[in-house]
Protein backbone atom coordinates (compact mmCIF):
# COMPACT_ATOMS: atom_id res chain seq x y z
CA UNK A 1 0.00 0.00 0.00
CA UNK A 2 2.68 2.23 1.08
CA UNK A 3 4.53 1.13 -2.27
CA UNK A 4 1.37 2.35 -4.39
CA UNK A 5 0.97 5.80 -2.68
CA UNK A 6 4.90 6.50 -3.49
CA UNK A 7 3.97 6.10 -7.01
CA UNK A 8 1.55 8.53 -7.05
CA UNK A 9 3.43 10.83 -5.24
CA UNK A 10 6.20 10.27 -7.90
CA UNK A 11 3.42 10.64 -10.60
CA UNK A 12 2.29 13.99 -9.33
CA UNK A 13 5.98 15.06 -8.90
CA UNK A 14 6.49 14.70 -12.00
CA UNK A 15 3.62 16.50 -13.57
CA UNK A 16 3.95 19.38 -11.68
CA UNK A 17 7.59 20.28 -12.77
CA UNK A 18 6.29 19.59 -16.27
CA UNK A 19 4.19 22.41 -15.89
CA UNK A 20 6.13 24.90 -14.59
CA UNK A 21 9.02 23.66 -16.48
CA UNK A 22 8.62 26.15 -19.46
CA UNK A 23 8.45 28.84 -17.16
CA UNK A 24 11.75 28.75 -16.54
CA UNK A 25 13.35 27.54 -19.86
CA UNK A 26 12.36 29.47 -23.23
CA UNK A 27 13.69 29.68 -26.19
CA UNK A 28 14.50 27.01 -28.93
CA UNK A 29 14.33 24.67 -25.72
CA UNK A 30 10.80 25.09 -24.69
CA UNK A 31 10.27 24.57 -29.07
CA UNK A 32 12.31 21.39 -28.38
CA UNK A 33 10.19 20.37 -25.49
CA UNK A 34 6.74 20.99 -27.14
CA UNK A 35 8.22 18.89 -30.53
CA UNK A 36 9.24 15.87 -27.99
CA UNK A 37 5.71 15.79 -26.28
CA UNK A 38 3.78 15.93 -29.44
CA UNK A 39 6.24 13.22 -31.03
CA UNK A 40 5.85 11.07 -27.94
CA UNK A 41 2.07 11.54 -27.90
CA UNK A 42 2.10 9.80 -31.68
CA UNK A 43 4.46 7.61 -30.92
CA UNK A 44 2.85 5.83 -27.82
CA UNK A 45 -0.31 5.18 -29.72
CA UNK A 46 1.42 4.18 -32.93
CA UNK A 47 4.17 1.74 -30.66
CA UNK A 48 1.12 0.42 -29.48
CA UNK A 49 -0.92 -0.40 -32.48
CA UNK A 50 2.26 -2.22 -33.97
CA UNK A 51 3.10 -4.53 -30.90
CA UNK A 52 0.51 -5.17 -29.53
CA UNK A 53 -2.75 -4.84 -32.12
CA UNK A 54 -0.52 -6.17 -34.96
CA UNK A 55 -1.53 -3.07 -37.13
CA UNK A 56 1.90 -1.22 -38.45
CA UNK A 57 0.29 1.77 -40.32
CA UNK A 58 2.14 3.78 -42.86
CA UNK A 59 -0.43 6.47 -43.49
CA UNK A 60 -0.52 8.08 -40.10
CA UNK A 61 1.05 11.18 -41.39
CA UNK A 62 -2.67 11.88 -43.16
CA UNK A 63 -3.96 12.29 -40.18
CA UNK A 64 -1.08 14.66 -39.21
CA UNK A 65 -1.98 16.49 -42.25
CA UNK A 66 -5.65 16.68 -42.11
CA UNK A 67 -5.73 17.90 -38.51
CA UNK A 68 -3.26 20.47 -39.26
CA UNK A 69 -5.45 21.50 -42.32
CA UNK A 70 -8.89 20.90 -40.52
CA UNK A 71 -7.63 23.53 -37.42
CA UNK A 72 -6.33 26.12 -39.69
CA UNK A 73 -9.83 26.17 -42.23
CA UNK A 74 -11.80 25.88 -39.56
CA UNK A 75 -9.85 29.39 -37.40
CA UNK A 76 -8.97 31.34 -40.35
CA UNK A 77 -11.85 30.84 -42.73
CA UNK A 78 -14.72 30.26 -40.05
CA UNK A 79 -13.68 32.01 -37.36
CA UNK A 80 -13.67 29.38 -34.82
CA UNK A 81 -12.08 29.65 -31.45
CA UNK A 82 -8.57 28.12 -32.01
CA UNK A 83 -8.77 25.34 -29.56
CA UNK A 84 -12.52 24.62 -30.39
CA UNK A 85 -11.05 24.35 -34.07
CA UNK A 86 -8.56 21.85 -32.66
CA UNK A 87 -11.33 20.07 -31.07
CA UNK A 88 -12.84 19.51 -34.02
CA UNK A 89 -10.16 18.67 -36.06
CA UNK A 90 -9.36 16.04 -33.85
CA UNK A 91 -13.39 14.73 -34.29
CA UNK A 92 -12.39 15.14 -37.93
CA UNK A 93 -9.87 12.84 -38.12
CA UNK A 94 -11.06 10.24 -35.86
CA UNK A 95 -14.43 10.50 -38.23
CA UNK A 96 -12.15 10.07 -41.30
CA UNK A 97 -10.01 6.72 -39.20
CA UNK A 98 -13.53 5.56 -38.33
CA UNK A 99 -14.72 5.42 -42.18
CA UNK A 100 -11.52 4.45 -43.70
CA UNK A 101 -10.93 1.34 -41.08
CA UNK A 102 -13.94 0.16 -42.71
CA UNK A 103 -12.15 -0.95 -46.46
CA UNK A 104 -8.54 -1.14 -44.74
CA UNK A 105 -9.53 -3.05 -41.75
CA UNK A 106 -10.41 -6.01 -44.12
CA UNK A 107 -6.67 -6.36 -44.98
CA UNK A 108 -4.18 -7.73 -43.17
CA UNK A 109 -0.44 -7.46 -42.21
CA UNK A 110 1.72 -5.80 -45.28
CA UNK A 111 -1.63 -5.25 -47.11
CA UNK A 112 -2.86 -2.91 -44.29
CA UNK A 113 0.54 -1.17 -44.29
CA UNK A 114 0.59 -0.68 -47.90
CA UNK A 115 -3.22 0.39 -48.03
CA UNK A 116 -2.74 3.26 -44.87
CA UNK A 117 0.13 4.07 -47.44
CA UNK A 118 -1.91 4.15 -50.54
CA UNK A 119 -4.72 6.56 -48.70
CA UNK A 120 -2.48 8.98 -47.42
CA UNK A 121 -0.48 9.64 -50.33
CA UNK A 122 -4.14 10.05 -51.79
CA UNK A 123 -5.29 12.48 -50.02
CA UNK A 124 -1.84 14.22 -49.79
CA UNK A 125 -2.22 14.55 -53.68
CA UNK A 126 -5.66 15.58 -53.19
CA UNK A 127 -4.74 18.38 -50.57
CA UNK A 128 -1.99 19.38 -52.95
CA UNK A 129 -4.45 19.77 -56.10
CA UNK A 130 -7.31 21.80 -53.79
CA UNK A 131 -7.64 24.89 -54.43
CA UNK A 132 -9.42 25.78 -51.22
CA UNK A 133 -6.69 25.14 -49.10
CA UNK A 134 -4.11 26.85 -51.34
CA UNK A 135 -3.07 23.55 -53.17
CA UNK A 136 1.16 23.31 -53.80
CA UNK A 137 1.45 26.55 -52.69
CA UNK A 138 0.81 25.85 -49.23
CA UNK A 139 -0.77 27.59 -46.53
CA UNK A 140 -0.16 30.15 -44.06
CA UNK A 141 -2.02 29.58 -40.80
CA UNK A 142 -2.07 33.49 -39.98
CA UNK A 143 -4.47 33.33 -36.56
CA UNK A 144 -1.76 30.83 -34.97
CA UNK A 145 0.76 33.50 -34.50
CA UNK A 146 -0.91 34.63 -31.77
CA UNK A 147 -0.93 31.50 -29.77
CA UNK A 148 2.67 31.91 -27.79
CA UNK A 149 5.03 28.83 -27.14
CA UNK A 150 3.76 29.07 -23.06
CA UNK A 151 0.34 28.61 -24.01
CA UNK A 152 1.01 26.32 -26.78
CA UNK A 153 3.39 23.90 -24.76
CA UNK A 154 0.12 22.80 -22.63
CA UNK A 155 -1.55 21.06 -25.34
CA UNK A 156 1.31 19.22 -25.95
CA UNK A 157 1.70 18.60 -22.54
CA UNK A 158 -1.68 17.61 -21.98
CA UNK A 159 -1.26 15.08 -25.38
CA UNK A 160 1.80 13.59 -24.30
CA UNK A 161 0.86 12.50 -20.66
CA UNK A 162 -2.64 11.52 -21.88
CA UNK A 163 -0.82 9.50 -24.04
CA UNK A 164 0.57 7.40 -21.79
CA UNK A 165 -1.89 7.03 -19.36
CA UNK A 166 -4.15 5.97 -22.40
CA UNK A 167 -1.55 3.43 -23.82
CA UNK A 168 -1.73 2.03 -20.22
CA UNK A 169 -5.34 1.77 -19.86
CA UNK A 170 -5.62 0.10 -23.25
CA UNK A 171 -3.25 -2.73 -22.51
CA UNK A 172 -5.64 -3.67 -19.48
CA UNK A 173 -8.61 -2.62 -20.89
CA UNK A 174 -11.07 -5.44 -22.62
CA UNK A 175 -10.33 -4.06 -25.86
CA UNK A 176 -6.39 -3.78 -25.04
CA UNK A 177 -7.02 -8.13 -24.17
CA UNK A 178 -8.72 -8.56 -27.07
CA UNK A 179 -6.46 -6.48 -29.20
CA UNK A 180 -3.32 -8.53 -27.70
CA UNK A 181 -4.54 -11.64 -28.83
CA UNK A 182 -5.17 -10.43 -32.73
CA UNK A 183 -1.69 -9.39 -32.33
CA UNK A 184 -0.45 -12.91 -31.47
CA UNK A 185 -3.08 -14.90 -33.32
CA UNK A 186 -5.91 -13.17 -35.42
CA UNK A 187 -8.23 -16.36 -36.24
CA UNK A 188 -7.63 -17.79 -32.99
CA UNK A 189 -8.48 -14.87 -31.14
CA UNK A 190 -11.81 -14.36 -33.88
CA UNK A 191 -12.64 -18.12 -32.69
CA UNK A 192 -12.42 -17.65 -28.94
CA UNK A 193 -15.39 -14.48 -29.73
CA UNK A 194 -13.12 -11.52 -30.04
CA UNK A 195 -14.74 -9.23 -32.40
CA UNK A 196 -11.52 -8.39 -34.36
CA UNK A 197 -12.87 -6.01 -36.34
CA UNK A 198 -14.34 -4.12 -33.82
CA UNK A 199 -11.42 -4.06 -31.53
CA UNK A 200 -9.16 -2.96 -34.30
CA UNK A 201 -11.02 -0.52 -35.53
CA UNK A 202 -11.64 0.85 -31.80
CA UNK A 203 -7.64 1.13 -31.66
CA UNK A 204 -7.15 2.77 -34.98
CA UNK A 205 -10.04 5.19 -34.49
CA UNK A 206 -8.40 6.14 -30.92
CA UNK A 207 -4.71 6.49 -32.14
CA UNK A 208 -5.83 8.26 -35.48
CA UNK A 209 -7.68 10.79 -33.12
CA UNK A 210 -4.93 11.16 -31.02
CA UNK A 211 -2.83 11.64 -34.18
CA UNK A 212 -4.93 14.14 -35.58
CA UNK A 213 -4.53 16.38 -32.19
CA UNK A 214 -0.96 16.03 -32.63
CA UNK A 215 -1.02 17.18 -36.22
CA UNK A 216 -3.44 20.39 -35.18
CA UNK A 217 -1.06 21.68 -32.37
CA UNK A 218 1.62 20.95 -34.53
CA UNK A 219 0.49 23.06 -37.38
CA UNK A 220 -0.40 25.88 -34.72
CA UNK A 221 3.44 25.68 -33.82
CA UNK A 222 4.09 25.78 -37.10
CA UNK A 223 2.49 28.50 -38.57
CA UNK A 224 2.34 27.03 -42.01
CA UNK A 225 0.86 24.06 -43.91
CA UNK A 226 2.30 22.74 -47.57
CA UNK A 227 1.02 19.49 -48.34
CA UNK A 228 4.04 17.90 -49.23
CA UNK A 229 5.28 18.42 -45.67
CA UNK A 230 2.33 17.78 -43.56
CA UNK A 231 1.32 14.47 -45.53
CA UNK A 232 5.16 13.65 -45.80
CA UNK A 233 5.73 10.02 -44.55
CA UNK A 234 8.28 11.25 -42.98
CA UNK A 235 5.84 11.50 -40.12
CA UNK A 236 5.67 7.83 -39.64
CA UNK A 237 9.43 7.55 -39.92
CA UNK A 238 9.53 9.27 -37.02
CA UNK A 239 7.00 7.56 -34.50
CA UNK A 240 8.41 4.74 -35.88
CA UNK A 241 11.66 5.43 -35.37
CA UNK A 242 11.40 6.92 -32.16
CA UNK A 243 9.05 3.92 -31.18
CA UNK A 244 12.09 1.25 -32.48
CA UNK A 245 14.83 3.76 -30.94
CA UNK A 246 12.75 3.14 -27.24
CA UNK A 247 11.45 -0.04 -27.47
CA UNK A 248 8.00 -0.84 -29.75
CA UNK A 249 5.38 -1.59 -27.42
CA UNK A 250 6.69 -0.11 -24.15
CA UNK A 251 5.46 3.31 -22.33
CA UNK A 252 9.23 4.68 -21.84
CA UNK A 253 10.57 3.64 -24.65
CA UNK A 254 8.91 6.33 -26.46
CA UNK A 255 9.96 8.74 -24.11
CA UNK A 256 13.85 8.31 -24.33
CA UNK A 257 12.96 8.06 -28.37
CA UNK A 258 11.08 11.10 -28.70
CA UNK A 259 13.89 13.05 -26.44
CA UNK A 260 16.94 10.77 -28.52
CA UNK A 261 14.87 11.94 -31.86
CA UNK A 262 14.17 15.46 -30.97
CA UNK A 263 18.07 15.94 -29.97
CA UNK A 264 19.52 14.79 -33.04
CA UNK A 265 17.09 16.75 -35.15
CA UNK A 266 18.42 20.10 -33.41
CA UNK A 267 22.13 19.00 -33.46
CA UNK A 268 22.01 17.95 -36.72
CA UNK A 269 19.88 20.74 -38.25
CA UNK A 270 22.05 22.46 -40.75
CA UNK A 271 22.94 19.31 -42.46
CA UNK A 272 19.73 18.16 -45.04
CA UNK A 273 19.02 14.63 -44.51
CA UNK A 274 21.70 14.04 -42.08
CA UNK A 275 20.02 13.99 -39.10
CA UNK A 276 17.06 11.29 -40.62
CA UNK A 277 20.36 9.05 -42.56
CA UNK A 278 21.97 8.64 -38.79
CA UNK A 279 18.57 8.08 -37.12
CA UNK A 280 17.62 5.31 -39.98
CA UNK A 281 21.14 3.81 -39.75
CA UNK A 282 20.52 4.01 -35.76
CA UNK A 283 17.07 2.55 -35.79
CA UNK A 284 18.80 -0.35 -38.58
CA UNK A 285 20.89 -1.56 -35.84
CA UNK A 286 19.24 -1.71 -33.14
CA UNK A 287 16.33 -3.54 -34.97
CA UNK A 288 19.05 -6.26 -36.09
CA UNK A 289 20.68 -6.39 -32.97
CA UNK A 290 18.56 -5.59 -30.31
CA UNK A 291 14.98 -5.36 -31.11
CA UNK A 292 13.97 -4.56 -27.26
CA UNK A 293 15.31 -1.20 -27.97
CA UNK A 294 17.22 0.89 -25.48
CA UNK A 295 14.49 0.91 -22.72
CA UNK A 296 14.72 -2.81 -23.32
CA UNK A 297 18.04 -3.01 -22.78
CA UNK A 298 18.25 -0.31 -19.89
CA UNK A 299 15.36 -2.08 -17.91
CA UNK A 300 17.27 -5.48 -18.40
CA UNK A 301 20.69 -4.12 -17.34
CA UNK A 302 19.10 -2.75 -14.04
CA UNK A 303 17.02 -5.95 -13.75
CA UNK A 304 13.83 -3.75 -13.28
CA UNK A 305 10.92 -5.91 -12.78
CA UNK A 306 8.20 -3.94 -15.16
CA UNK A 307 4.92 -5.62 -16.10
CA UNK A 308 4.44 -5.40 -20.02
CA UNK A 309 3.11 -2.17 -20.95
CA UNK A 310 6.01 -0.14 -18.76
CA UNK B 1 -10.86 9.59 -81.25
CA UNK B 2 -10.18 6.11 -81.91
CA UNK B 3 -6.61 7.20 -82.77
CA UNK B 4 -6.30 8.76 -79.51
CA UNK B 5 -7.70 6.09 -77.48
CA UNK B 6 -5.22 3.54 -79.69
CA UNK B 7 -2.10 5.81 -78.84
CA UNK B 8 -3.02 6.04 -75.13
CA UNK B 9 -3.69 2.17 -75.51
CA UNK B 10 -0.32 1.46 -76.97
CA UNK B 11 1.64 3.72 -74.57
CA UNK B 12 -0.10 2.68 -71.44
CA UNK B 13 0.77 -1.35 -72.89
CA UNK B 14 4.43 -0.26 -73.54
CA UNK B 15 4.42 1.19 -70.34
CA UNK B 16 2.87 -1.54 -68.62
CA UNK B 17 5.98 -3.70 -69.61
CA UNK B 18 8.64 -1.35 -67.59
CA UNK B 19 6.29 -1.26 -64.76
CA UNK B 20 5.85 -5.39 -64.74
CA UNK B 21 9.73 -5.44 -64.70
CA UNK B 22 9.87 -3.07 -61.77
CA UNK B 23 7.62 -4.77 -59.49
CA UNK B 24 9.17 -8.38 -60.60
CA UNK B 25 11.58 -7.74 -57.84
CA UNK B 26 8.95 -7.30 -55.67
CA UNK B 27 7.04 -10.13 -55.82
CA UNK B 28 10.08 -12.20 -56.37
CA UNK B 29 10.43 -11.71 -52.50
CA UNK B 30 7.01 -11.64 -51.43
CA UNK B 31 6.70 -14.79 -53.61
CA UNK B 32 9.28 -16.63 -52.48
CA UNK B 33 10.35 -15.56 -48.58
CA UNK B 34 7.09 -13.57 -48.12
CA UNK B 35 8.53 -10.56 -47.59
CA UNK B 36 7.35 -7.20 -48.56
CA UNK B 37 10.68 -5.06 -49.16
CA UNK B 38 9.51 -1.06 -48.69
CA UNK B 39 12.80 0.20 -49.29
CA UNK B 40 12.19 -1.67 -53.26
CA UNK B 41 11.34 1.47 -55.35
CA UNK B 42 14.40 2.93 -53.41
CA UNK B 43 16.87 0.15 -54.76
CA UNK B 44 15.57 1.21 -58.42
CA UNK B 45 16.32 4.56 -57.81
CA UNK B 46 19.89 3.83 -56.28
CA UNK B 47 20.25 1.82 -59.36
CA UNK B 48 19.26 5.00 -61.27
CA UNK B 49 21.78 6.95 -59.67
CA UNK B 50 25.03 4.44 -59.71
CA UNK B 51 23.86 4.13 -63.69
CA UNK B 52 24.16 8.07 -63.68
CA UNK B 53 27.20 8.41 -61.72
CA UNK B 54 28.56 5.40 -64.34
CA UNK B 55 27.67 7.48 -66.84
CA UNK B 56 29.59 10.48 -66.01
CA UNK B 57 32.96 9.01 -65.21
CA UNK B 58 32.88 6.66 -67.92
CA UNK B 59 30.75 8.34 -70.57
CA UNK B 60 29.07 5.56 -71.87
CA UNK B 61 25.51 5.17 -72.63
CA UNK B 62 23.13 4.72 -69.67
CA UNK B 63 21.93 1.39 -71.80
CA UNK B 64 25.63 0.24 -71.60
CA UNK B 65 25.30 0.85 -67.54
CA UNK B 66 23.41 -1.40 -66.64
CA UNK B 67 25.58 -4.32 -67.48
CA UNK B 68 28.23 -2.46 -64.65
CA UNK B 69 24.77 -1.67 -62.50
CA UNK B 70 23.17 -4.99 -62.71
CA UNK B 71 25.60 -6.92 -61.16
CA UNK B 72 26.55 -4.17 -58.38
CA UNK B 73 23.14 -4.65 -57.67
CA UNK B 74 22.63 -8.72 -57.41
CA UNK B 75 25.43 -7.93 -54.96
CA UNK B 76 23.69 -5.50 -52.69
CA UNK B 77 20.58 -7.46 -52.89
CA UNK B 78 22.34 -10.50 -51.43
CA UNK B 79 24.66 -8.74 -48.48
CA UNK B 80 20.87 -7.12 -47.89
CA UNK B 81 19.45 -10.78 -47.75
CA UNK B 82 22.34 -12.52 -45.62
CA UNK B 83 23.03 -9.66 -43.46
CA UNK B 84 19.51 -7.97 -42.51
CA UNK B 85 16.21 -10.24 -43.39
CA UNK B 86 17.08 -13.34 -42.70
CA UNK B 87 18.50 -12.16 -39.02
CA UNK B 88 15.06 -10.42 -38.70
CA UNK B 89 12.60 -13.56 -40.59
CA UNK B 90 12.58 -15.87 -37.73
CA UNK B 91 11.36 -12.30 -35.44
CA UNK B 92 7.49 -12.44 -37.20
CA UNK B 93 5.84 -10.53 -39.67
CA UNK B 94 6.34 -6.52 -39.18
CA UNK B 95 9.73 -6.92 -38.46
CA UNK B 96 11.15 -7.29 -41.96
CA UNK B 97 8.31 -4.65 -42.28
CA UNK B 98 10.23 -2.31 -40.02
CA UNK B 99 13.85 -2.82 -41.25
CA UNK B 100 12.88 -2.63 -45.01
CA UNK B 101 10.78 0.82 -43.86
CA UNK B 102 14.05 2.06 -42.06
CA UNK B 103 16.62 0.98 -44.98
CA UNK B 104 14.37 3.12 -47.51
CA UNK B 105 14.92 6.03 -45.21
CA UNK B 106 18.68 5.19 -45.08
CA UNK B 107 19.20 5.16 -48.75
CA UNK B 108 16.87 8.01 -50.14
CA UNK B 109 18.92 10.28 -47.27
CA UNK B 110 22.19 8.90 -48.82
CA UNK B 111 21.27 9.70 -52.26
CA UNK B 112 19.80 13.62 -51.09
CA UNK B 113 23.24 13.80 -49.04
CA UNK B 114 25.40 13.03 -52.18
CA UNK B 115 23.36 13.68 -55.13
CA UNK B 116 21.11 16.61 -53.37
CA UNK B 117 17.49 17.22 -54.01
CA UNK B 118 17.71 18.31 -57.80
CA UNK B 119 15.80 16.25 -60.75
CA UNK B 120 17.77 13.99 -62.29
CA UNK B 121 17.23 12.07 -65.82
CA UNK B 122 19.46 9.44 -68.07
CA UNK B 123 17.13 10.26 -71.04
CA UNK B 124 19.56 10.06 -73.89
CA UNK B 125 18.97 12.64 -76.73
CA UNK B 126 18.09 9.28 -79.54
CA UNK B 127 14.73 8.33 -76.88
CA UNK B 128 13.71 12.34 -77.53
CA UNK B 129 12.86 11.70 -81.26
CA UNK B 130 9.09 11.10 -82.40
CA UNK B 131 8.37 7.57 -84.04
CA UNK B 132 5.48 7.31 -86.26
CA UNK B 133 4.09 3.83 -87.72
CA UNK B 134 0.57 4.00 -88.60
CA UNK B 135 -0.07 7.08 -87.39
CA UNK B 136 0.42 5.58 -84.73
CA UNK B 137 2.77 7.21 -81.90
CA UNK B 138 4.43 5.50 -79.23
CA UNK B 139 6.60 6.79 -76.77
CA UNK B 140 10.31 5.54 -77.81
CA UNK B 141 11.05 5.61 -73.62
CA UNK B 142 8.36 2.86 -73.34
CA UNK B 143 9.16 0.95 -75.76
CA UNK B 144 12.67 0.59 -75.08
CA UNK B 145 11.42 -0.23 -71.42
CA UNK B 146 9.06 -2.44 -72.89
CA UNK B 147 11.25 -4.82 -75.18
CA UNK B 148 13.90 -4.42 -72.27
CA UNK B 149 11.17 -5.58 -69.71
CA UNK B 150 10.23 -8.63 -72.80
CA UNK B 151 13.96 -9.71 -73.28
CA UNK B 152 14.55 -9.75 -69.19
CA UNK B 153 11.35 -11.75 -68.49
CA UNK B 154 11.87 -14.44 -70.97
CA UNK B 155 15.90 -15.04 -69.25
CA UNK B 156 13.96 -15.06 -66.24
CA UNK B 157 11.29 -17.70 -67.19
CA UNK B 158 14.33 -19.94 -68.72
CA UNK B 159 16.31 -19.75 -65.25
CA UNK B 160 13.62 -20.56 -62.92
CA UNK B 161 12.78 -23.02 -65.77
CA UNK B 162 15.95 -24.70 -66.82
CA UNK B 163 18.28 -24.22 -63.99
CA UNK B 164 19.04 -26.01 -60.59
CA UNK B 165 18.66 -23.00 -58.30
CA UNK B 166 15.95 -21.54 -60.23
CA UNK B 167 14.25 -24.73 -59.41
CA UNK B 168 15.31 -24.52 -55.80
CA UNK B 169 13.97 -21.06 -55.48
CA UNK B 170 10.53 -22.57 -56.59
CA UNK B 171 10.75 -25.21 -54.64
CA UNK B 172 11.29 -23.90 -51.05
CA UNK B 173 8.42 -21.44 -50.79
CA UNK B 174 6.29 -24.32 -51.85
CA UNK B 175 7.40 -26.65 -49.38
CA UNK B 176 9.80 -25.71 -47.25
CA UNK B 177 10.11 -28.96 -45.49
CA UNK B 178 10.61 -30.72 -48.31
CA UNK B 179 13.35 -29.10 -50.05
CA UNK B 180 15.06 -29.23 -46.85
CA UNK B 181 14.73 -32.84 -47.26
CA UNK B 182 16.44 -32.61 -50.57
CA UNK B 183 19.26 -30.71 -49.25
CA UNK B 184 18.06 -27.37 -50.43
CA UNK B 185 19.29 -24.68 -47.59
CA UNK B 186 16.53 -22.54 -47.96
CA UNK B 187 18.60 -18.98 -46.35
CA UNK B 188 21.43 -19.49 -48.94
CA UNK B 189 18.22 -19.57 -51.63
CA UNK B 190 16.80 -16.66 -49.81
CA UNK B 191 20.37 -15.13 -50.59
CA UNK B 192 20.21 -16.05 -53.69
CA UNK B 193 16.73 -15.03 -54.62
CA UNK B 194 17.28 -11.75 -53.43
CA UNK B 195 20.35 -10.87 -55.41
CA UNK B 196 18.50 -11.85 -58.50
CA UNK B 197 15.57 -9.83 -57.15
CA UNK B 198 17.27 -6.41 -56.45
CA UNK B 199 19.71 -7.35 -60.19
CA UNK B 200 15.85 -6.74 -61.93
CA UNK B 201 15.40 -3.89 -59.68
CA UNK B 202 18.40 -2.31 -60.71
CA UNK B 203 18.17 -2.84 -64.86
CA UNK B 204 14.17 -1.63 -64.47
CA UNK B 205 15.62 1.20 -62.35
CA UNK B 206 17.99 2.31 -64.99
CA UNK B 207 15.08 2.17 -67.60
CA UNK B 208 13.01 4.44 -65.47
CA UNK B 209 15.12 6.62 -64.91
CA UNK B 210 16.04 6.85 -68.76
CA UNK B 211 11.79 7.21 -69.05
CA UNK B 212 11.21 9.62 -66.31
CA UNK B 213 12.91 12.26 -64.02
CA UNK B 214 14.05 10.93 -60.94
CA UNK B 215 14.66 12.58 -57.22
CA UNK B 216 16.39 11.21 -54.00
CA UNK B 217 12.73 10.83 -52.69
CA UNK B 218 10.93 9.05 -55.68
CA UNK B 219 11.39 5.91 -54.19
CA UNK B 220 7.92 5.07 -52.35
CA UNK B 221 6.06 6.35 -55.65
CA UNK B 222 7.55 3.17 -57.05
CA UNK B 223 6.97 0.76 -54.26
CA UNK B 224 3.26 1.91 -54.01
CA UNK B 225 2.92 1.45 -58.09
CA UNK B 226 4.75 -1.98 -57.87
CA UNK B 227 2.79 -2.79 -55.26
CA UNK B 228 -0.32 -2.43 -57.24
CA UNK B 229 1.31 -4.47 -60.31
CA UNK B 230 1.74 -7.75 -57.65
CA UNK B 231 -1.19 -7.60 -55.71
CA UNK B 232 -3.03 -7.27 -59.46
CA UNK B 233 -0.80 -10.06 -60.84
CA UNK B 234 -0.55 -12.51 -58.16
CA UNK B 235 2.96 -13.29 -55.95
CA UNK B 236 6.01 -14.50 -57.82
CA UNK B 237 4.01 -15.18 -60.66
CA UNK B 238 5.67 -13.63 -64.39
CA UNK B 239 2.34 -13.91 -66.07
CA UNK B 240 0.38 -11.96 -63.14
CA UNK B 241 3.40 -9.38 -63.32
CA UNK B 242 2.96 -8.67 -67.08
CA UNK B 243 -0.63 -8.70 -66.96
CA UNK B 244 -0.46 -6.38 -63.56
CA UNK B 245 2.29 -4.05 -65.41
CA UNK B 246 -0.44 -3.44 -68.55
CA UNK B 247 -3.38 -2.81 -65.95
CA UNK B 248 -1.18 -0.26 -64.06
CA UNK B 249 0.10 1.30 -66.88
CA UNK B 250 -3.00 1.86 -68.90
CA UNK B 251 -4.69 3.18 -65.39
CA UNK B 252 -1.73 5.90 -65.34
CA UNK B 253 -2.01 6.83 -69.18
CA UNK B 254 -5.75 6.89 -69.51
CA UNK B 255 -6.15 8.65 -65.98
CA UNK B 256 -3.21 10.79 -67.12
CA UNK B 257 -5.60 11.84 -70.30
CA UNK B 258 -8.63 12.11 -68.50
CA UNK B 259 -7.94 13.55 -65.24
CA UNK B 260 -4.96 15.67 -65.82
CA UNK B 261 -1.49 14.58 -64.76
CA UNK B 262 -2.31 16.17 -61.35
CA UNK B 263 -4.78 13.32 -60.15
CA UNK B 264 -2.62 11.02 -62.81
CA UNK B 265 -1.07 9.11 -59.77
CA UNK B 266 -4.33 9.60 -57.59
CA UNK B 267 -6.08 8.05 -59.88
CA UNK B 268 -3.68 5.03 -60.40
CA UNK B 269 -3.64 4.92 -56.51
CA UNK B 270 -7.38 4.35 -55.98
CA UNK B 271 -7.73 2.06 -58.85
CA UNK B 272 -4.82 -0.14 -56.40
CA UNK B 273 -6.88 0.49 -53.45
CA UNK B 274 -9.98 -0.61 -55.10
CA UNK B 275 -8.15 -3.72 -56.09
CA UNK B 276 -6.88 -4.46 -53.24
CA UNK B 277 -10.18 -4.12 -51.44
CA UNK B 278 -12.56 -6.32 -53.82
CA UNK B 279 -9.88 -9.23 -54.35
CA UNK B 280 -6.49 -8.53 -51.91
CA UNK B 281 -5.58 -12.23 -53.11
CA UNK B 282 -4.94 -10.64 -56.44
CA UNK B 283 -6.75 -11.59 -59.85
CA UNK B 284 -4.20 -14.79 -60.41
CA UNK B 285 -4.75 -16.42 -56.94
CA UNK B 286 -1.40 -16.24 -55.14
CA UNK B 287 -1.72 -15.81 -51.76
CA UNK B 288 0.48 -13.86 -49.09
Amino acid sequence: MARLKNQYLYIFVILAFLVFLPLWVGGFLRDALILILLYLAAAEVWGFMAKHAGIVSLGQQAFIGVGGYATAVLSMYYGVPMWASVMIAGLMGGGLAAVLSFPLLKLRGIYFSIGTFLVAEVIRLFFNSWEFVGAGKGLIFSTAYYVSTLILYYPALVLGVFSIFLVYYLYHSKLGFGLRGIGGDEDAASSLGVNTFRCKALCFVIASLLTTLVGAVNSIHHTYLHPTSAFSISWTVNFLFIAVIGGVGTIFGPIIGSIIFVALGYMLSQYLGLSLLLEGIIVLAILLTFPEGLWGVISRKLKLKLKPPL
Amino acid sequence: MINIIANLFINGLLLGGLFALTAFGLSILAGIMKVINIAHGDFAILAAYLALTIMRFLRIDPLLCILIVAPIMFGVGYLFQRFTINRVLPKGANQPVLVTFALSIVIQNLLLLVFTADARSLTPNYLLMSINIFSLSPSPRYLLGFVSALIVFSAIFLFFKKTYLGKAMRAVPFDPEAAKMIGIKSEVVYNYAAGLALLVVGIAGVLLGMAFTFYPDTGPTYVLLSFGVVVLGGLGSLKGSLVGGFIIGEALVFGGYLFGSCFQLMFCYLVILVILYLRPQGIFGGKL
